[in-house]
């Protein structure tokens, strides 16, 4: 007979510092704990062999005083640089929409009235998704669901639109949340990102993962 | 155990470092403070981000601009965490950047094999010595949810508890340790896959 808890119990209990009194006994989870001990004790050698390029420190000094000589110089050539990439970054946008209209998804934060591609928000700010019709939208603060939005689904938050679907939630409360946006499938949610994000991949479903801070 | 710290003369050696460091910071000799960083930390450093890209020039180059970027920001160094812990957070966000960079780049030019092509899986042998075990390890990290891969570097390749590792990510602890929990099974699984084994999980 084989047992299988310790990699779905007993390892829980190791990474929490607690004692696990079922592997004592059990011989089949005696042996997947020292398979993971073997594991860990092999992490800290990846890499411990390369060292890089041995004059790593003259290039880190040689970029340091690069950075400090002639700032004058050095700044009209940044500014005509980022003025040439500022055109062709417009240039591509209007090609873009021209052809496709805005892409989705697209994550936006809302402060008031004013949209921005911003990963960090204040609270009381809006986040907003537009996906396309056929999109999930899961969203999470801190690991744990806050709004899920199924393909079409009318509710609170969830509004479908002509095109696609806009997903609205305001950012009430400080911390890290999470969207996920993958095209709709028939798995479940089970609970807090991780677990959800588990099951996606678990079901192969390709997912798209965006990280908003609200400070 | 990370490889620095394997005796208390390694941890006294750091706490008289550290100290020496910020006795130039406090005299205004950043260049001092920087060279003694460098040497203290720059191996470690180019270890984390070899682990976290699994390529030596990505490592090298995340190594260079860690340090460049801890020159210009030495000042405002408040000492809320250890300069440790300040370093690998540098280095654990240079190397999502570098990462994601060099993924688009490979996407749109597929000018470079998989990174998995440079293991050396081909001895189907069981018995292991570490340093192999630890090349196909690299290999199936590169594998893991990025989420995931950082968990596991932190607590098991970079040795910091789960909660130094939750104040780098801004996840707590307690999902730090769920994560590790559900990835070490999957880097086994992926091992022995790698080993043509089956049956030891």
């Amino acid at each position: 007979m084989t047992c299988d808890r310790y990699w779905r119990e007993g390892i829980v209990l190791v990474e929490r510092g607690l004692e696990d009194p079922h592997r004592d006994g059990c011989a089949e989870c005696m042996r997947a704990h020292a398979s993971r001990q073997e594991l860990v004790e092999a992490l800290p050698l990846i890499g411990a062999s390369s060292t890089g390029d041995p004059r790593w420190q003259a290039n880190v000094w040689r970029r340091i005083d690069g950075q400090r000589a002639d700032p004058l110089w050095r700044w009209r050539w940044q500014l005509a640089g980022a003025l040439t990439v500022a055109c062709l970054v417009a240039l591509w946008i209007g090609l873009a929409r021209s052809r496709t209209g805005d892409a989705v998804p697209r994550v936006e934060v809302l402060a008031g009235a004013v949209a921005m591609r911003s990963r960090s928000a204040h609270v009381d700010d809006r986040l907003r998704v537009t996906v396309s019709e056929t999109s999930d939208v899961w969203i999470y603060r801190a690991g744990r669901p806050m709004l899920r939005c199924h393909a079409r689904q009318v509710s609170d938050g969830c509004t479908p639109e002509a095109e696609g679907m806009i997903v609205e939630l305001v950012l009430s409360t400080p911390g890290k949340y999470q969207v996920i946006v993958f095209e709709a499938s028939v798995v479940s949610p089970r609970g807090g990102l991780d677990e959800d994000t588990a099951s996606l991949e678990a079901a192969g479903t390709d997912y798209r993962e965006y990280g908003v801070m609200v400070r | 155990m990370a490889m620095w710290k394997t005796s208390d003369d390694a941890a006294e050696q750091t706490d008289h470092d550290d100290g020496e460091m910020r006795a130039a910071l406090h005299a205004n000799d950043a260049r001092r403070a920087l060279t003694l960083l460098m040497n203290r930390y720059g191996d470690e450093v180019y270890r984390f981000a070899y682990a976290m890209t699994h390529r030596d020039h990505l490592a090298e180059e995340v190594r260079q601009q860690v340090f460049v970027e801890v020159y210009r920001d030495l000042a405002s160094f408040a000492g809320r965490s250890s300069l440790r812990a300040w370093l690998l957070g540098i280095t654990r966000h240079r190397c999502l950047d570098a990462t994601k960079s060099h993924k688009r780049w490979t996407n749109r030019f597929k000018n470079e094999p998989p990174a998995d092509e440079e293991s050396d899986d081909h001895e189907p042998e069981r018995e292991l010595d570490r340093s192999r075990l630890a090349k196909i390890l690299a290999v199936c990290l590169a594998r893991l949810a990025p989420a995931a891969r950082d968990a596991v570097m932190l607590r098991y390749h970079q040795d910091l508890s789960y909660d130094e590792a939750s104040a780098i990510v801004g996840d707590n602890a307690g999902t730090l340790q769920q994560r590790v929990a559900r990835a070490l099974p999957a880097l086994r699984r992926c091992v022995d896959a790698r080993l043509h084994v089956g049956g030891s999980r």
